[in-house]
């Protein structure tokens, strides 16, 4: 037997969720009633083991598991939890949101796409990269399509499909190239290969590939051009996970390629990384100022806080003994829970909205502060800390990024970083003046809050704040989690 | 001691949510921030003015992984501008009882937060929390000119919060260079630590954008005016009376210790702003026909004294600069109430349509007149003292520099006067027949600020001992 049984338990997390998914089209067979309630707790149930495993695996010594494929170790721990949380509460979310379908299908094939998204974070291998990919990537493209009788839920999913199979060619053909360039797929192997040479053409262009194919799902600019459609055009509550999860998976899987294939090279890539951080905070900003679809106007900003993530990893600095040498590791990990929150909530601010008012429009919010006060509480809560403005988690998770900016020399990045901030608080700020500074039409209606939305909502509201304020332990845990192993 | 000042008024403000009727809520409110002032007051009468260092230190770990520290303290830099919070807080919550009708539950609790936000600024002696409770006062602000203000209130709003912001995010960015050169946050540590030459620049000139426009500075001063405005009475109270001073107190506090070289280097060039912004001021307000906006300019004027006194770099200027902003709190603050109680009966604050109030409202007529006469700086009242030492300070630095501000002085006597006399003197407007003298409420929310501009103005040996060694010191570096 080539594999120990213990290591099949270190992807314990990944198996129970796979096992939740296989049972719901199985529990069809018996029953062609949708029970949402029964799928809602199997789901929950399979969260809350999976996350026993992680919390036990936590304490471990990083290993490579499965002949090397898998690294478990806190950094994967720490992004496979995030994933976790993030993708239990788009199950809950969908629960309200999502009437005609069924709702064990948006389960099953949600949690499909989360095994590749955990499966992904802890790759260590070109094709365990590979295939991890695409089980995260073909399942959401699904989900944009789930509600399939709108127009534009298939045509976000049509232009999310290309682009994600665009993508997935460039992943394939940059794979080829690294492997024809080191002869290894293994992610340490290939390190090792590039620690014996300068960088050259044939290098660069692999490595060039796959940092192309990664930007594709983290939506960097300018390979961002299908997200705001596919995140317009899919039901709200997919919008908030797909958002959130694959951009935190890539950016892990990033990070790791980053700090241990292509560590020898780390001066080399600052630059190039440096400027797409840069003109993706820019540009995703300055398109978002434009947009009065709220939805819209998130989907944008994601793109901006996608090139803040990255920001955290351009700098470099050279550490006493080789190993990594990603000063900005933690911030990734922090900025990952913070946005996680930050942005799960405001789109189920969105949902909630649209549910009742039928509409995404910023004039939806209008008086949205007298009608339902913890509604727009929380929002008001979600869109400060999505602009930075302490004592929230969006303002921690900048600190540290521009704390690793400027100490790494990219102090211009971190000026820019803060300016584009700025421009950001105009089109947040404007969802706070019509919830707060405009009275409503004296037809709109009321915005109720159903239970298990109210319970996303004040978990990720509160969470906002609290870990904006004691954020010490979240950073203890994520400096832990920095801690990367280059098996 | 110091934990009390700024957790009472949020502790309040959470109580005042809950409150069901307006009446419960502004009671509530009152309740703490009088609370408050009792802590400040405590604060106040236990400072010790022998002591040139911080007192009442409270320290504890924030966040250790990133060295940041809850650390609080008072000095003689501070200790005014906390008793300004303090005492404007209360009498701006009493007098809003009559004047804001709408959510006042929410106004009340967003003026408590306010205040927890600014006696934090003034207090903090960590630059990351100093930080944190810098932004926290925004967002009240925010609301409070957005949702209570006028019929532009949005677009003052929103100018309000980009024009701070920009400087702020500036200077954090500022904060984490001090932080990574010299290993630590600590305000009070920092001075002896020192930074290198280069980062002394930079640092100066992030903290400059932040405090520039928050004092607010030529030409970072166009928000002001619509702030002013817009704000409903008890926010351009506030706003004049406390958040300007976290500007000038930023510069005393961060600008002046800990990039000491720069401000050699740069400083003609902000004495000159400082100038320009006192006959500037002066001059647009002497053009208003906006009352609430000819205050708003008199204070780009006044606010220019303070500046003008920070950058003379000697004693009796730096003084005169924290005497200035403690008495420019009071009788401004004091003038923007007056405004409000014209405009709670009349309806206007333009020029044109008012005039002659003084036979209607005589009692109110010499209020209004005794903080007129105290905002041109007659003597015995704060004003003077306030400006005479800086004009002191600022003859000691430059002859040039102290006759154009004397000119300044010159201007606020005229403008002051001639809007004294548009409102109460002249012929009487027949529509404001029927209009009510100073109420009971009205009438115990000037008087202590009246007591105040008398008390600093005839003698201001206490206050300006308090002051004195921390002042000595910030010229001695």
């Amino acid at each position: 037997m080539p594999y120990e049984w213990s290591e099949i338990g270190q992807i314990g997390p990944e198996m129970i969720l796979v096992a939740v998914a296989s049972t719901t089209p199985l529990m069809w067979v018996f029953s062609k009633r949708d029970n949402r309630w029964a799928y809602l707790a199997l789901t929950l149930v399979g969260a809350v083991l999976a996350a026993g495993i992680l919390v036990g695996q936590w304490p471990q010594e990083s290993e490579a598991i499965l002949s090397g494929q898998l690294v478990i170790d806190q950094f994967s721990i720490f992004l496979r939890m995030v994933l976790l949380a993030v993708a239990a509460a788009a199950v809950v979310l969908g629960l309200g949101n999502l009437p005609k379908v069924r709702f064990g299908a948006y389960a099953a094939i949600l949690l499909f796409s989360t095994t590749g998204m955990m499966l992904l974070v802890g790759a260590n291998d070109l094709i365990v990269m590979f295939v991890a990919l695409e089980l995260m990537s073909i399942p959401i493209y699904a989900l944009v399509a789930i509600t399939r009788w709108r127009q534009r839920s298939t045509e976000g999913a049509i232009k999310y499909f290309t682009m994600g199979a665009l993508s997935t060619a460039v992943t394939a053909y940059g794979v080829g190239w690294l492997y024809g360039v080191t002869g290894e797929t293994s992610f340490g192997e290939i390190g090792a290969v590039f620690a014996q040479r300068e960088i050259g053409p044939p290098e660069f262009l692999a490595i060039g590939l796959i940092i192309a194919a990664l930007s594709f799902k983290i939506a960097l600019v300018p390979f961002h051009a299908w997200t705001p459609d596919a995140y317009d055009g899919a039901p709200t509550a997919v919008t908030g996970f797909i958002s959130v999860a694959p951009k935190i998976a890539a950016l892990g899987l990033l990070l790791r390629l980053l700090a241990v294939s292509f560590e020898p090279y780390a001066v080399d890539l600052e630059i190039l990384l440096g400027v797409l951080a840069a003109i993706t905070i820019v540009a995703g900003n300055l398109i978002a100022v434009a947009q009065t679809n709220v939805k819209r106007m998130l989907a944008y900003s994601s793109i901006a806080h996608s090139g803040y993530m990255l920001a955290g990893l351009v700098a470099t600095q050279s550490q006493v003994g080789g190993g990594l040498n990603y000063a900005g590791t933690h911030t990734l990990l922090y900025y990952a829970v913070a946005y996680a929150l930050m942005n799960t909530g405001a789109f189920a601010v969105v949902m909630l909205v649209e549910r009742y008012r039928s509409a995404v429009d910023i004039e939806a919010y209008r008086g949205l502060g007298r009608s339902s006060p913890a509604l727009a509480l929380a929002m008001a809560v979600f869109m400060l800390s999505l602009i930075g403005v302490p004592p929230t988690a969006g303002f921690f998770g900048k600190l540290l990024i521009i704390d690793v900016l400027v100490n790494g020399g990219a102090a211009w990045l971190a000026v820019l970083l803060v300016l584009a901030a700025v421009v950001s608080a105009f089109y947040y700020l404007r969802v706070v003046v019509n919830m707060y500074m405009r009275s409503s039409d004296p037809d709109s209606k009321a915005v109720p809050t159903p239970d298990a939305v109210g319970a996303v909502l004040a978990t990720t509201a509160v969470g906002t704040v609290v870990i904006g304020i004691w954020s010490g332990w979240l950073l203890e845990l994520a400096n832990t989690g920095a801690a990367l192993a280059s098996a | 001691m110091l934990s009390l000042c700024v957790w009472l008024p949020l502790a309040g403000a959470v109580a005042t949510w809950f409150m069901r009727s307006r009446q419960a809520a502004t009671a509530t409110a009152l309740l703490f921030s009088l609370l408050t002032l009792g802590a400040v007051l405590s604060v106040v009468f236990g400072f010790d003015s022998e002591v040139a260092d911080y007192q009442y230190l409270e320290q504890r770990d924030w966040i250790p992984q990133f060295g940041l520290q809850y650390k609080l303290g008072v000095d003689g830099i501070s200790i005014l501008m906390v008793l300004l919070t303090g005492l404007l807080t209360p009498i701006v919550i009493g007098t809003s009882w009559l004047s804001i009708s709408d959510r006042t539950r929410e106004y009340m609790a967003a003026m408590l937060l306010l205040e927890t936000g600014m006696i934090g600024v003034f207090v903090a002696l960590d630059l990351v929390l100093f930080y944190v409770f810098w932004e926290v006062v925004l967002i009240p602000m925010y609301l409070i000119i957005g949702v209570w203000g006028g019929p532009r209130r949005i677009y003052a709003a929103v100018k309000f919060f980009l024009f701070t912001f920009i400087g702020s995010v500036l200077m954090l960015v500022a904060i984490i260079a001090i932080g990574l050169d010299a290993g630590s946050f600590d305000i009070q540590m920092l001075p002896e630590i020192g930074l290198t030459q280069s980062l002394q620049f930079w640092v100066f000139g992030a903290f400059f954008a932040a405090f520039a426009i928050k004092i607010p500075m030529f030409p970072f001063h166009t928000w002001l005016p619509d702030a002013h405005v817009e704000a409903p009475t008890g926010g351009s109270v506030i706003l004049a009376g406390v958040l300007l001073k976290m500007g000038g107190y930023g510069f005393l506090r961060l600008v002046l210790p800990l990039s000491p070289q720069a401000v050699d280097e740069f400083r003609v060039a902000v004495i000159v702003l400082s100038v320009v912004a006192i006959i500037y001021g002066a001059l647009v307000a002497m053009a208003q026909r906006d009352v609430k906006k000819l205050i708003a300019y008199s204070s780009v004027s006044h606010m220019g004294f303070v500046t003008l006194g920070i950058f003379s770099g000697n004693q009796q200027a730096l003084d005169g600069a924290i005497i200035q902003m403690f008495s420019h709190g009071l009788i401004t603050g004091a003038l923007f109430l007056c405004v409000g109680v014209v405009y709670d009966r009349t309806h206007t604050r333009l020029f044109s349509d008012l005039g002659g109030l003084a036979e209607r409202i005589p009692v109110f007529a010499v209020v209004l007149g005794f903080f007129t006469l105290a905002s041109l700086g007659l003597p015995t009242m704060s004003g003077f003292v306030g400006e005479f030492l800086v004009l002191i300070g600022a003859f000691g630095y430059s002859y040039l520099a102290g006759f154009a501000a004397l000119v300044g002085v010159i201007l606020a006597a005229a403008y002051m006067l001639w809007m004294y006399k548009k409102l109460m003197l002249g012929n009487v407007n027949e529509g404001y027949v029927g209009i009510t003298d100073l109420n009971r409420v009205e009438g115990a929310a000037l008087l202590p600020l009246a007591g105040m501009v008398m008390w600093v103005g005839i003698a201001p040996d206490p206050f300006v001992a308090m002051l004195s060694l921390a002042t000595g010191q910030l010229v001695g570096i």
